[in-house]
This record gives structure tokens, C-alpha cells and sequence, in this order.
């Protein structure tokens, strides 16, 4: 996907009404990417924040996209989230999962913690993935990007794709075992 | 394998296009038990996207990068001119002068690079251009090794100052555990994305490729063992003890554990005659950990090997295949020293 070049140029110039509209548009995809991967909407948010503080910062030092925007933006989403992970992984603390209060309008309580142990599950389960599997089982079940598009964010082939989702979903399935299904 | 890939592929979308999960495996009676229990998982990883976004947060996020624009904007304004009364030739003298400090400070601060600086790819460039003019492959291996030691030095000195930045560097395994190695006496985080390559042993050079952190550690992405390194042999004979006034020298066979880094022991010997005690070591080297400051620590294992204190020694010949007088030039043992480079 090639962004238009007065949009880009926008960009460039660090023009508000442009910025504005980029954000509007891309901001969703990118703060749900974060989320399905690090399962916090606090994070996410951060995570997201800091991907259009360097998108600015990268034009302004005459870098950043050229000609695929979304690309650029969701790639160093994910490099963003793999870093905190890494981090994480270094140096755990423990936090408490944002699914873990339950809403007014939601389920009853019971109903709630079955759904978020059943939740913490997969993501315990999730977090235990290559990178690689993470990212591409948050693009092809989080945020339901065609096997296309996933290639075309991850820079792989479809072929590619095809393989790495279907040994994701089958490491996935090993982390769960016969607990979830 | 691809049967199965294309199989679940299609099933993801015809269950996405509404089909349940048994219409689905209908069609691939051959592959649905392997794939009922992927397809199930596929939709639990599914289940837990979440399509709202709140609100707070996307207004938070625009107003904080309008207002990182504006910031970025504001620094982008030119600045105000302010040579427009200095004299002509005061400019020109200022200029002469400002190419000269920097010029000068420009190769001060190319030699003290480090990685992630600015200066940090001249400093590379000029140390490659060295090796590829090299005279000879030992003269060129001699100043690989100078270098890689530079790698190792350049790490320790972010690591200190807290520094997060890419880092390349070849050094020995010292210790290894799960997630966390120590190699060349740094601490290296193992993740599990980090890729390893080659036969990792305990003791034998890695070449690590990572990021440092602030918290003084190097985060590894890649780690690749195996690399060959050729053994260098030296020989030190040291002359001790003149008069039997230090008693005799006794052949002593150092434990590994005393070994320094550096060396490796490969015999050490010695004899006594009236007057005069004779010790001779053979040790031998890998050449990444030989520089001027392992010799020396070679040549005083040499005389540790025989329990004598250096400065009793009158003299210590040392013989180096490979380091150069160069080198060997730089031993000094409190007596006279001689070295000879072969």
C-alpha cells in the first residue's frame, strides 16, 4: 500500500490537519495491535504514543516512510512491543491483567473470572512464542490482516506466512494443552 | 507439510466467511484430526481481540503528538543571525580557527568513538583500511586481535556509562546459564529470540551481537559459536636464583584453575645446579587474548610457575611465535628482559 505524496509530504512539513488525519486513521490499528500483544490498554496506549513520537521525529531527521506509512508505523509498533517484552523478560514484575475487573454491563462475576482465567491463559500461553509467532498471530487473529497484508508487514512471502501462522498456532496450541478446548 | 498449511488456511477463512468448524473439516477428512485441535486454538487466539478503542486514550495520544509536532516546529524556525557586524577578517580568522580545533578534536574524538557515536564509523574505516594494508598475515592477525580487544574495551566503557546502543564483539564464554552468560566477563541476557549459531562451549570464543542496556547488561539477538581461533605457542626460560640463595626450584605443575586467561601450561620444568636454578615453561596462547598486557602476564606466570618471586629473578627470556619484538618489548620483571620474537 503506497501512502498519496501530498500526504506524505504533509508529513514532512509537519503540517497539523495531515498529522491529525494520520493519527485518526491509524491510531486504532496500532493501539490494538499493541494491546493483543501485551494484553494492557495502559501500555498499549504508551506503546502506540512513542510509534508517532518517532514517526515525527524520524521526518523531522529526514527519515521515516517513503512510501508505505501504515507499514512503517505498525513495524515499529511491533519492534516497540518486542523490546518491552525483551525487558520484561529480563527483569518480570508481576501486574495485574486489565480483564481482571469486571464490568457493569458484562458478565456476572463468576462468569467474568472464568473468562478471564480462560483469557490469561492464551496470553501466558502466547508469551511464550518466537516473537515472530507472536507478531504473526497478533496480526492474522488480533487484527484480522489478511495472509497478504501480514506478508507484507512482517516483509515475508505468503508462502512464508502461511507456514510460520500454522506452526504459531500449533506451538500455541502445545502451551495450552488440554486446558483450554 | 504444505497440504496441511494450505488445508488450515482454508478453513480459517471459511470459517470467517461464517462455516463451522465441522462443515469445515468435512471437507479434509483425511487431515481433521491434526487440524481440529489448531483450528480450535486458532479461534481462542481469536477470542481474546478486542475491537473498541477508548476514547480517552485516542485524544490523550493526538493531543500528545500535535503537540510533539509543534515542538519539532518550533526548533525547525531558523535561527536568528548574529555575524552580521563581525569584521570580514574576523570571520575568516574564526572560521580558520574553528576548522582547525575541529579538525583536530575531530581525530581526538574519532579515536575515543565509541559504538552508536558519530565518529564511530570513520574509526571503523580506518582501522579496516589498517588491517587490509597489513604487510603480512601475521602482522595483519596481530592487529585483528588489537582490534577485537578494542570491540570488547568499547562495550565495558558503555556498559559503564549506560548506554543503550547496538554492539558486535567476539570474546570467551566464562560462564553459562540459562538466560544469563558471562562472556569476556560481561553479562549477556539469552531471551528467547536470540538466535544461536554453532557449538557453544564453555571456554571458547563467541561472537555476540546485542544491544546494551542502561542496567549494565547486553541484551543478545544473535550468538554464534565455533569460532576458530589458532593456538599460539610461546616459551619463556627463566634464569633464577643465583648462589642458592633462593633455595632450589622445584617443578611445579600449575592447577587450571591458576591459570591466568591468557595461557595455557603446556609443561613447565626446571632443574637446580650449584648456583644457578633453571626454569623452563611452555605455554601456549589463543591469540584473541594476547596483547601487550596478557605477555606480560604470561612471562609472570612463567616465573610464578616456579614459586619464585620476580624480582629474584636476574632474567627472563621469553619466546613469543607470532607476537613481534614489538610485543615482547614491553615485558619488564623488576630484572633484566629479553625477548625474542620468532
Amino acid at each position: 500500500m503506497s501512502d498519496s505524496k501530498s500526504e506524505l509530504d504533509g508529513l514532512r512539513d509537519l503540517n497539523s490537519q495531515v498529522i491529525s488525519s494520520i493519527h485518526n486513521r491509524y491510531f486504532p490499528e496500532v493501539f490494538r495491535y499493541a494491546r493483543y500483544r501485551l494484553g494492557d490498554e495502559t501500555l498499549a496506549e504508551d506503546i502506540a504514543g512513542e510509534a508517532f513520537t518517532r514517526l515525527l521525529e524520524s521526518v523531522n531527521a529526514g527519515g521515516g516512510p517513503h512510501t508505505n506509512l501504515r507499514g512503517w508505523l505498525m513495524s515499529t509498533t511491533s519492534n516497540l512491543v518486542n523490546d518491552h517484552l525483551r525487558q520484561a523478560y529480563a527483569h518480570p514484575t508481576e501486574t495485574l491483567p486489565d480483564d481482571l475487573e469486571p464490568q457493569a454491563d458484562g458478565p456476572n462475576p463468576a462468569q467474568h473470572f472464568e473468562q478471564s482465567d480462560r483469557n490469561q491463559l492464551i496470553r501466558g500461553a502466547l508469551m511464550a512464542l518466537t516473537m515472530d509467532q507472536q507478531q504473526v498471530i497478533a496480526l492474522r487473529f488480533g487484527g484480522g490482516y489478511s495472509l497478504a497484508e501480514t506478508a507484507a508487514l512482517m516483509d515475508k512471502n505468503i508462502n512464508a506466512i502461511k507456514a510460520l501462522q500454522y506452526r504459531a498456532i500449533a506451538a500455541l496450541r502445545r502451551g495450552f494443552g488440554d486446558e483450554l478446548v | 507439510m504444505k497440504e496441511y498449511y494450505e488445508a488450515f488456511e482454508s478453513c480459517l477463512e471459511a470459517m470467517e466467511n461464517g462455516d463451522s468448524l465441522d462443515t469445515c473439516l468435512e471437507r479434509y477428512p483425511d487431515l481433521a484430526g491434526e487440524l481440529r485441535p489448531l483450528l480450535e486454538t486458532a479461534q481462542a487466539a481469536r477470542s481474546i481481540a478486542d475491537d473498541s478503542i477508548p476514547n480517552s486514550a485516542f485524544h490523550r495520544s493526538r493531543s500528545r503528538i500535535l503537540g510533539k509536532a509543534s515542538q519539532l516546529r518550533a526548533q525547525r524556525e531558523p535561527k536568528q543571525f548574529i555575524f552580521g557586524r563581525v569584521p570580514r577578517m574576523a570571520m575568516v580568522a574564526l572560521a580558520l580557527a574553528l576548522i582547525f580545533f575541529m579538525s583536530w578534536r575531530g581525530v581526538i574524538e574519532t579515536a575515543r568513538a565509541l559504538p552508536g557515536d558519530p565518529f564511530y564509523s570513520v574509526k571503523r574505516s580506518a582501522q579496516n583500511i589498517r588491517i587490509q594494508i597489513a604487510p603480512n598475515p601475521d602482522t595483519k592477525r596481530a592487529i585483528e586481535v588489537k582490534y577485537e580487544r578494542q570491540r570488547v574495551d568499547e562495550v565495558m566503557r558503555l556498559l559503564r556509562m549506560g548506554r543503550i546502543t547496538q554492539v558486535t564483539f567476539e570474546g570467551l564464554l566464562n560462564e553459562r546459564t540459562s538466560d544469563r552468560w558471562i562472556i569476556e566477563g560481561i553479562p549477556v541476557i539469552v531471551t528467547p529470540d536470540t538466535q544461536i549459531a554453532g557449538e557453544i562451549e564453555e571456554a571458547r570464543v563467541v561472537e555476540v551481537t546485542g544491544k546494551t542496556q542502561s542496567d549494565g547488561v547486553i541484551e543478545a539477538s544473535q550468538i554464534n559459536g565455533g569460532i576458530v581461533v589458532a593456538m599460539r605457542y610461546c616459551a619463556g626460560i627463566v634464569l633464577c636464583g643465583f648462589g642458592g640463595v633462593f633455595g632450589h626450584v622445584e617443578a611445579v605443575l600449575i592447577e587450571p584453575a591458576d591459570v591466568v586467561l591468557c595461557c595455557r601450561i603446556a609443561l613447565c620444568g626446571g632443574f637446580h645446579v650449584p648456583g644457578v636454578s633453571l626454569l623452563i615453561v611452555l605455554f601456549y596462547a589463543e591469540p584473541a587474548f594476547v596483547h601487550e598486557a596478557d605477555i606480560s602476564q604470561c612471562a609472570q606466570l612463567t616465573v610464578a610457575c616456579g614459586l619464585i618471586e620476580p624480582e629474584t629473578c636476574l632474567l627472563v627470556i621469553f619466546l613469543d611465535a607470532g607476537a613481534g619484538l614489538e610485543a615482547v618489548a614491553q615485558l619488564f620483571l623488576g630484572g633484566m628482559v629479553a625477548g625474542i620474537g620468532i
